[in-house]
């Protein structure tokens, strides 16, 4: 909106047409009588109250006259030129006899004078070019009123359009470093390394079949991290796969220091939800509560469907963590990075929290629309 | 031939066995004990004194750095660390002449750094090895945290501080009464103090700090180990005349058998 600073008149009064048409009505008509007054008034020296009153008083008439037209026109706006034409010249004809019959039968109870009606013509020639004037001046508002709500509206496409172009640009950026930042956490070093020692272990003992077992569940797990684009979607049934790879070369590092649980209901499975969104969760849970624990633990996930939302809980039986160093300090980039990605996908409508469970452990709890 | 007595720690169980399958191939490695977590590595580097130590440097609880700091000087074997990966370990590690291999195991590298640990043990009179660590451990820690190394003395302080200590630490200087040390470690240029479990690094003299303690309550138990004997809670004698204190934090510290007589006193 326009700075009302500048404007005496609240915008909204300003901008509103009902009184844009009044205010120039007003304007208009009783300009008609200074004018009036000045030209022939004066030039007649006719100035009694009378004549004077009259100057007014036809002005009023042509205020009243002239209303009609408007619905007139909005009536006709949009027809065909020759209806509009016509319709306007029936409607000047009209308002020019009407408003000469009143204005020459007031001027005569007013002023006392006689026989105006012999001048009908003079008066009428002039009450016609007045409506003429009326309607050529009403047009030419209307039209300059149209061309800058057109010219505004088009600046603000133009505006819009260029947000729209920025945005997708930035969701693009984000997205890319969301890939990069994915692989470089998915292959985390770590994991890697620790994770291909194990097989060494289990080729130099001898355990060639675990071994090998090792080696597809890695290479399916790198398959799935370099393979899956992080705007993508993938069933749930899907994602929950790829986390069991991991947490199955985990387990098979840890020994027994990892128990699972899995709890996806079958409604839940094919809900679509971003690709490798659990990863990071699955991945803090390993660290706080299974690695730095000497006794290990637990790690379980559990889907549930109710109204239209997905609630997928990664539940750990770690030592929780310190509410007042809320998610950032505690769990750091991995579940910063998990909000951004959902927000990217879904706005504001979902939900990720961390809560400490009564009987001990962290429960990070997804919550996100099931369409 | 010499057996070089050593221990090895890890958390992970298959890297144990790995590691357990490599060294019973290489003939002058005697394996005397297997840990999975660095409490158990302390107890048993304590118990037995091996030559070398296998480190797993990622452990739960007291992880690889934990055990250095832990172990006293006088006891330190050779150490090996090991480790999947950490950026700022392995500069650190070649800066202070600290042995290292890296996982997944390679048997040949590690027959190398066993032919290192027996070319160490014959030349190295005074088995230093604990300076180099630490050295290292503080290179690492300044590296992770950016924060540049600071010689923090007390010769300025105002009298009510002359009875404290000024630690740094990540970037926050930590203040420890005297009385609040539990015991004293000197390795090279740096001193461990063990206070109220935790264990602080400083760049200081054993000499320096000796001047200032209590001598009626901290007592030299071993060439650079001192100890505040109020936090002895008993003591096992041990063959060849040296003797174990151990302190209420749970940790148990060597007594050399030259110095046997200075606690003596304490024990009427």
């Amino acid at each position: 909106m326009a700075d009302s600073v500048y404007h005496p008149i609240p915008n909204a009064l300003y901008r509103n047409t009902n009184v844009q048409f009044w205010v120039l009505q007003l304007v208009g008509w009783f300009g008609l009588s200074l004018v009036s007054f000045l030209s022939l008034n004066l030039w007649y020296n006719q100035q009694g109250g009378g004549y004077i009153g009259h100057t007014l008083v036809q002005s009023a008439l042509g205020v009243l006259i002239s209303w009609p037209l408007r619905s007139l026109f909005h009536y006709f706006w949009n027809d065909k030129l020759i209806f509009r034409v016509s319709s306007a010249l029936a409607g000047i004809i009209g308002c020019s006899l009407i408003w000469s019959i009143l204005r020459i039968s007031t001027f005569m109870s007013m002023t006392g004078e006689k026989d105006v009606w012999a001048d009908f013509g003079g008066w009428l020639f002039g009450s016609f070019l007045v409506f003429l004037c009326w309607v050529a001046f009403y047009h030419l508002v209307k039209y300059y009123q149209l061309l800058q709500n057109k010219h505004e509206t088009i600046l603000r496409m133009a505006s819009d359009a260029q947000i729209e172009q920025l945005k997708r640009l930035q969701a693009e950026t984000v997205a890319r470093e969301a890939q990069l930042k994915m692989l470089r956490y998915q292959i985390n070093p770590h994991f890697l390394f620790n994770t291909l020692n194990a097989i060494s272990a289990l080729v130099r003992v001898q355990e060639s079949s675990k071994a090998h077992e090792m080696i597809l569940q890695l290479s399916n797990f790198l398959r799935y991290s370099l393979d899956n684009d992080p705007i993508h979607k993938v069933s749930l049934r899907q994602e929950i796969e790829a986390v069991t790879q991991y947490l199955n070369i985990e387990r098979t590092r840890f020994g027994r220091r990892l128990q699972l649980e899995f709890d996806i209901p079958f409604d839940c499975q094919s809900i679509d939800v971003p690709s490798l969104i659990l990863q990071p969760l699955v991945e803090n849970a390993i660290k706080y509560a299974i690695a730095s624990e000497e006794a290990g633990g637990t790690i379980a996930i559990v889907a549930s469907l109710k109204q239209d939302y997905l609630t997928v809980d990664v539940i750990d039986s770690g030592p929780g963590i310190d509410k007042n160093y809320g998610i950032v300090e505690s769990t750091g980039i991995g579940l910063r990075n998990t909000d951004e990605r959902l927000r990217q996908f879904y706005n504001d409508d979902y939900e990720l929290r961390l809560d400490n469970k009564l009987e001990g452990g962290l429960r990070v709890r997804l919550r996100i629309p099931s369409n | 031939m010499q057996k070089l007595r050593t221990i090895i720690v890890d958390d992970e169980p298959l890297a144990l066995r790995l590691l357990r399958a490599v060294l019973n191939e290489i003939a002058n490695v005697e394996i005397i004990a297997e840990c999975n977590n660095g409490k158990q590595a302390v107890e048993a580097t304590t118990k037995l004194q091996p030559e070398l130590i296998f480190l797993d440097i990622q452990m739960p609880g007291m992880n690889g750095f934990d055990v250095i700091k832990s172990l006293q000087t006088d006891i330190m074997p050779m150490v090996v660390f090991v480790t999947a990966y950490d950026q700022f370990a392995v500069d650190a590690f070649d800066l202070h002449a600290v042995d290292y291999v890296l996982k997944p195991l390679d048997s040949e590298r590690i027959a190398r750094s066993i032919e290192r640990a027996v070319d160490r043990l014959k030349n190295d009179v005074d088995h230093s090895f604990k300076s180099p660590l630490i050295g290292a451990i503080e290179e690492i820690s300044e590296r992770a945290s950016q924060d540049k190394f600071s010689n923090v003395t007390d010769n300025n302080l105002p009298d009510g501080m002359k009875r404290k200590l000024l630690v740094r630490d990540s970037g926050v200087v930590k203040v420890i009464p005297f009385d609040d040390i539990d015991w004293v470690d000197a390795a090279g240029d740096y001193m461990c103090v063990h206070a109220v479990g935790e264990t602080h690094v400083i760049r200081s003299t054993l000499r320096d700090l000796l001047s200032k303690l209590d001598s009626n309550l901290f007592v030299r138990i071993h060439r650079s180990t001192i100890v505040n004997m109020e936090r002895v809670v008993s003591v096992t004698p041990l063959q060849m005349g040296g003797s174990l204190l151990h302190l209420t934090q749970g940790e148990s510290l060597k007594v050399s058998r030259n110095y046997r007589d200075a606690i003596k006193k304490f024990f009427k």
